[in-house]
């Protein structure tokens, strides 16, 4: 029961600013759109894929798990220098608040660049959505079998691998043109059968009929046929396509939840750059706190995002 | 005894802003209310006119069309089906996210909420214009898409992959060998959802940070207004619920342009074409979709039954009855809400034990439905009932929610579903509970806050006659479909002549379109009325016409920029209707300081 | 005024309830189950048809009472500073937790009741763990296939050599692995029909020879493009058809359908008849009606159960349709 005499108490609310309730609520929606990437992630990962058909290892798709654990320390760092420039607020050194910034901007563009860089291999080694090879039967293959033939091609006008693979290249293009070679023959021979053994564990045989993800060489192989040295075995840095189970899920996945990360990131150092230009006309002191404490609580979210991400598609 | 309000006059002063400035680029919480307001009716009218169309086919299966003859001139002046097939997506998607959504927490959500707590504002009232901003690149891309190539979405308004996903391979364009409408029109369906749900995203981030921290001094949490507690709660469920949302379209948009195969799995073939590799998951779209769109009907109720619920106390003169427990069912109606979106998907292929998981929470739901209930007739228990046509559109909201509700239980029961799952069994529920009860919500609070947003007061008379012939026609469209779907009747068909059991409910659909016509001249009546009210209704006299203890009515009509004359101050709950001891009136205003005993039972 | 609106909302709600007590005998209610789990669904239809109206009578009377008893109509909207018509606080609000415990507790016991009595059909029908246990252990299910498409149903029985081979050891371990491979297996002399799903019973000796009993059915369901819905109203039966899975759908028919007609050279199989010689019944006639919107063509996008009177008329039937082209039998509509 209320009473009429009850003096109403002052001002209502929780004692935070509405700007950082906000920003709280606002990554409370962050951390559910992030939960559907990384859950969607984890559905497709360990729904289809089998012991034989499993999902892309790092390695398969070209992922250095150095390069992401590089990056990981780069966003960490970042962290710690936006508390730096929050405390160096506190203590009333402006100037040193904005070094820190500068810091955290710089290691922030450290990140893209980086990320950049691992895109870019991506896109060499043509790990896109939607470009992968995953089926050798059906038309699919004929269209790998072409693509193949491009590929060495180009290496036979440009060079770019070692003695060795230049020459199983010419042997492998040869073949191609004579019309001597399925498919999976082209694909055992770029990525060599002890790779593809390796990457399929459990892949003696296959009996059932609906595997066909990828036409591994055992199936139709004799089973004492020879083995054979792939061309990527000889030299990594070749530029040839193969055939990838779920490397398309694999790619769509990756790329979705990474460039939405990096789409994050951008945005932190957006308003990063606002406070660097905000300084340099002067108008940046100890009055910014506030907007320097919640840009970094979104800094340390995009930073936990990472932390997240980086295991889940390196290391597991 | 203390005054209750202070004269009307006597607005702050303050500089006018230009025309421009004032109603369209406004940073107002009210001027942005009414420009949803606008907007909802606008699309109101649209999503209604596309329901007649679809009334009228399945009246008259594949009849010449008067009217429309020109449009199907290659198909003998008849409706295409993939026309009708886009008109129910779109009848669908308007009415949901362009009408009620925006009308609930857009214009009601904007209008309510400072003014009921007492701010002068929102807590970021750019944020707020961009929310309204938002909203346009969505109005344009949904209109865009009845031009597309292909024309506009038809794969319902859920888009099920992967008759919604599926394309052509590179080089091909976007259409679709599925459905020939899946092209350029549903990539903008899927960016005008986004843009539409970034818009309800800052306004939910908003409303919850106003409601939390900008409460009037004394507006403590239990001396909130049930529709503040409603408006708080709907943000709070949107704000879990629709990042995973925008994450199922966007990825349903990467489907579509550049070649992910999120939802599309492998080896599936459309005629003599084979789609590409797949890998992907159909069913994960369902899951996506309805860990959204089930809290978002609970988006589209609640805040309606928190304003039914200020206009049924206020209009009976009673304290709202149960008060926190009223509160403590929308929270469990939110909460529940979160985990029962598999009974969309009984019959979808998921796990059924799932279902059985799904169906018990589902039907648990009822149980805080059921307090509420019980609660609005408890508080009408007794009282000195006022009909209004604000009341009457409230307890019609009240008498058809039970309906609505009470056939979701048919539903909820998994061995029933089976047999009613997509049929108008289905049909007659969304209705119930977004027509009947949503809709006519809408009605009654713009009845109610029509004198407090306009400064003049809409037709009672009219507004009588609105409600009535709303009430007839509306159970006249909606109830039969209940029946059709237990004879079977498939949703989402064109035509009901194909097989045995459907042929025979001709009849019926035939006097539902004629209802479903009269439903729709009658809201022309409400149009003329809301329209010509604004320049010739009748003059509120006073500040708090429908004597109503909320804060709102203790602002100057119409509420000035800044909103309130004096900062008010709380010093009760918001229900306290009643004979007083030593006072004059049956209501005590929440600013009012008035010693002596109170109504017992209020506010808590 | 309260007084008319308390009847407008009584008459609405009334003429709402009386459509409903109508349409059953208007021809518009569930058309007759003809499955063995029908009567179940229909009988937990019952019972929250019941409770349903129950509340529903009950909400609605209490919401019309009080609107002829307390809308008293003494004033239409507030006149400015007259006070109201006062009421003394009721005593029910003081004493509110009873009230409120009540109607809390009954419907959630009500609402428990609800959810737990479902679980049982349910998991008969679609648990997989109970297949076996459903369609009885020593007996052969028939075995089909069901690929959708748009927008049609394409069924793939096995050969009748293979299926009587089957019907013989019911119990073989091996009939059993060939039952469950079935839908991985395509066998060469497989039988392809399009839009037909026939099944069968036997007459069992009852008193009046009329009694009859369905042999199981087991339908493995799968699509090659778009979502489809197996949806076969009559027998209670609704399975999504989901793009990149096989899902297995299982009933009991209790009632035949299909009768044999020779006419000169050709054997016939006609739905919808009780005999060789009567009419046709609508009421016969079994719609595999497409339930989830797959294309322009979802609404017509319609199969035909045929439910045979006899073992013997289905293999003749299936004997037949596996010698005629293109998978179409001597009967298709
Ligand atoms: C505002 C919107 C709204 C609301 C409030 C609800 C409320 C409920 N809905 Fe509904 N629903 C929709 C909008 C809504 N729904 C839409 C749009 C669809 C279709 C989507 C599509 O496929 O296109 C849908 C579909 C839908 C389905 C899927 C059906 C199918 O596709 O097969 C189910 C299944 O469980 C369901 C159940 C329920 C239940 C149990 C409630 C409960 O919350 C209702 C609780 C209320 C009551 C029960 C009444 C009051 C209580 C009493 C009077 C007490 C006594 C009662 C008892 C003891 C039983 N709804
Ligand atoms: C809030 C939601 C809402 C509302 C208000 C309505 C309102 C109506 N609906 Fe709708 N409906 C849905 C939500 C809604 N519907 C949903 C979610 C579906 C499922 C779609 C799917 O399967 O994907 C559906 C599906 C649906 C179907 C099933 C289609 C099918 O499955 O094949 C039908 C058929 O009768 C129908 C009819 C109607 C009718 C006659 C109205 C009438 O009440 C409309 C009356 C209103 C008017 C006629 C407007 C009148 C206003 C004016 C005339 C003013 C004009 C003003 C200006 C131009 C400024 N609806
Ligand atoms: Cu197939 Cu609808
Ligand atoms: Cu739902």
């Amino acid at each position: 029961m209320i009473h009429a005499n009850d003096e109403p108490a002052v001002p209502m609310g929780l004692p935070l600013p509405n700007g950082k309730l906000a920003m709280w609520l606002f990554l409370v929606t962050e951390i559910m759109f992030f939960t559907a990437l990384i859950g969607s992630y984890l559905i497709y990962r360990n729904g289809q894929p089998t012991a034989s058909q499993p999902w892309p290892t790092p390695h398969d798709v070209h992922l250095a798990e150095w390069i992401g654990a590089v990056n990981t320390f780069v966003l960490i760092c970042s962290s710690l220098t936006v508390v730096l420039a929050l405390w160096s607020l506190h203590v009333g050194n402006s100037k040193r608040a904005v070094q820190y910034i500068g810091v955290t901007l710089a290691l922030g563009c450290v990140f893209l660049v980086i990320k950049a860089y691992e895109y870019q291999q991506k896109f060499a080694h043509g790990i896109l959505p939607g470009r992968v090879f995953e089926k050798l039967d059906s038309p699919h293959g004929y269209k790998y079998m072409r693509h193949v033939q491009e590929q060495l091609e180009h290496i036979e006008k440009h060079g770019g691998v070692n003695d060795k693979a230049k020459k199983a290249c010419a042997e492998l293009l040869a073949d191609i043109r004579a019309g001597k070679l399925q498919p999976k023959d082209v694909n055992e021979r770029v990525r060599g059968t002890k790779s593809i053994k390796e990457t399929n564990p459990g892949k003696e045989f296959i009996t059932t009929k609906d595997s066909t993800y990828v036409d591994l060489p055992e199936r139709s192989r004799p089973k004492d046929a020879p083995m054979v040295e792939g061309i990527l075995e000889m030299d990594t840095h070749a530029h040839l396509s193969y055939s990838i189970p779920f490397g398309n899920m694999w790619a769509s996945c990756y790329f979705a939840m990474t460039g939405f990360h990096a789409l994050h990131v951008f945005g932190g150092l957006v308003v990063f750059a606002i406070m660097l230009v905000m300084a340099w006309r002067g108008r940046f002191g100890p009055q910014n706190a506030q907007m320097v404490e919640v840009t970094g609580l979104y800094w340390h979210f995009v930073d936990i995002v990472w932390i997240f991400l980086f295991p889940l598609l390196y290391l597991v | 005894m203390s005054v209750g309000h202070p004269p009307t006059t006597a607005a702050p002063a303050h500089h006018e802003p230009s025309f421009l400035g004032k109603y369209i680029f406004s940073t107002d919480h009210k001027i942005i209310g009414m420009q949803f307001l606008f907007t909802s009716i606008i699309f109101l009218g649209l999503g209604g006119i596309l329901a007649l169309l679809v009334r009228i086919q399945l009246a008259w299966p594949h009849a010449e069309i008067p009217i429309l003859r020109e449009w199907f001139v290659d198909n003998g002046g008849r409706m295409t089906e993939s026309f009708y097939n886009m008109l129910f997506s779109m009848h669908a998607t308007v009415m949901i996210f362009f009408v009620i959504i925006p009308f609930l927490t857009g214009a009601f959500g904007n209008f309510t909420i400072p003014l009921m707590i007492g701010a002068p504002d929102m807590a970021f009232p750019k944020l707020n214009m961009m929310s309204y901003w938002f909203m346009w690149p969505a109005f344009v891309l949904i209109l865009a898409s009845f031009y597309a190539e292909g024309g506009a979405p038809a794969a319902g308004w859920t888009s099920y992959p992967t008759l919604s996903s599926i394309t052509m391979p590179a080089g091909e364009g976007l259409h679709s060998p599925a459905a020939p409408n899946s092209g350029h029109g549903q990539i903008f369906w899927l960016l005008s959802l986004t843009c539409v749900g970034i818009s309800s995203m800052m306004g939910s981030v908003n409303y919850i940070t106003t409601i939390i921290n900008m409460r009037a001094p004394g507006m403590t949490l239990y001396r909130m207004p049930m529709t503040i507690w409603a408006m708080f709660i709907t943000a709070i469920l949107q704000a879990f619920a629709l990042p995973v949302l925008t994450v199922a379209l966007i990825y349903q948009s990467l489907d579509k342009s550049i070649g992910t195969t999120f939802f599309l799995p492998d080896g599936l073939t459309f005629g003599n074409w084979s789609a590409g590799p797949g890998g992907g998951q159909t069913l994960l779209w369902q899951h996506l979709f309805w860990f959204y769109s089930h809290p978002a009907v609970y988006i589209m109720i609640l805040p309606a039954m928190g304003m039914v619920s200020d206009i049924i106390s206020t209009f009976a003169r009673r304290p709202l009855f149960g008060y926190r427990a009223m509160i403590y069912s929308i929270a469990g109606i939110a909460g529940l809400g979160f985990i029962v979106w598999g009974h969309h998907m009984f019959q979808s292929g998921m796990d059924p034990r799932l279902g059985t998981g799904f169906m018990i929470a589902t039907i648990m739901i009822a149980l805080p439905s059921a307090v509420k209930v019980f609660n609005w007739l408890g508080t009408v228990y007794r009282g000195d009932i006022q009909f209004t046509t604000a009341m009457l559109f409230a307890l019609s909201f009240v008498a058809l929610f039970i309906i609505g509700g009470l056939s979701g239980i048919f539903m909820a029961a998994t061995p029933v579903d089976i047999y009613i799952h997509d049929t108008y069994f289905i049909v007659g529920h969304i209705h119930y509970v977004l027509f009947t009860s949503s809709l006519m919500g809408i009605f009654g609070a713009i009845y109610y806050w029509f004198p407090k947003m306009f400064g003049r007061f809409m037709n009672e008379f009219w507004g009588k006659v609105h409600f009535a012939l709303t009430f007839v026609f509306a159970n006249g469209v909606f109830f039969p479909m209940h029946i059709l779907g237990t004879a079977g009747m498939r949703r989402r068909i064109p035509d009901l002549t194909a097989t045995a059991f459907e042929s025979p409910l001709l009849t019926l659909n035939q006097v539902m379109t004629i209802s479903a016509i009269l439903l729709g001249l009658t809201q022309l009546i409400f149009l003329a009325n809301f329209l010509l009210s604004l320049f010739l209704g009748k003059q509120t006299t006073e500040r708090n016409p429908w004597h109503s203890n909320t804060l709102e009515w203790s602002a100057p009509t119409p509420p000035p920029h800044g909103n309130f004359d004096v900062p008010p101050v709380v010093y009760r709950g918001p229900y306290e209707y009643g004979a007083v001891p030593n006072r004059t009136e049956d209501y005590l205003p929440q600013t009012l300081k008035f010693d002596g005993p109170v109504p017992a039972a209020s506010g808590h | 005024m309260g007084k008319t609106w308390a009847v407008f909302f009584a008459v609405n709600m009334i003429a709402m309830a009386a459509l409903c007590f109508a349409a059953p005998a208007m021809g518009m209610w569930m058309p007759e189950g003809v499955s063995t789990h029908a009567h179940d669904v229909d009988f937990l239809f019952d019972v929250i048809l019941w409770i349903t109206a129950f509340f529903f009578f009950l909400t609605e009377a209490i919401l019309v009472v009080f609107l002829w008893k307390y809308g008293c109509g003494c004033k239409e909207a507030p006149a400015t500073g007259v006070p109201g018509f006062l009421k003394p606080i009721a005593p029910l609000i003081d004493t509110p937790h009873k009230v409120e415990m009540a109607w809390t507790i009954v419907p959630a016991a009500i609402l428990l009741y609800i959810a737990f009595a479902q679980i049982g059909t349910w998991a008969n029908v679609k648990y997989q763990s109970r297949r076996q246990q459903f369609l009885g252990e020593d007996k052969t299910p028939v075995t089909i296939e069901v690929s959708a498409r748009q927008f049609e149903w394409r069924m793939r029985y096995p050969s009748a050599e293979r299926f009587r081979e089957w019907l013989k050891n019911p119990n073989d371990s091996e009939v059993k692995k060939d039952i469950d491979a079935f839908p991985r297996n395509p066998h060469a002399d497989d039988v392809h029909v399009v839009n037909e799903l026939h099944v069968f019973g036997e007459p069992v000796k009852g008193p009046d020879m009329d009694e009859w009993k369905g042999n199981p059915v087991l339908v493995y369901l799968s699509t090659r493009d778009v979502l489809h819905s197996f949806n076969l109203p009559q027998f209670r039966v609704k399975q999504d058809a989901v793009p990149g899975k096989t899902i297995p759908v299982w009933f009991v028919p209790t009632k035949p359908n299909t009768v044999k007609i020779e006419s000169g050279s050709s054997t016939m199989w006609l739905d919808g008849r009780r005999d060789a010689k009567g009419e046709p019944d609508r009421m016969l006639i079994w719609d595999i009606a497409c339930a989830e919107l797959c294309g322009w063509g979802h609404w017509r996008m319609i199969g035909r159960v045929y439910v045979h009177r006899t073992q013997d008329d289905f293999l003749e039937w299936l004997e037949q349709a596996g010698k005629s082209e293109h998978g179409r039998t001597a009967m298709t509509r």
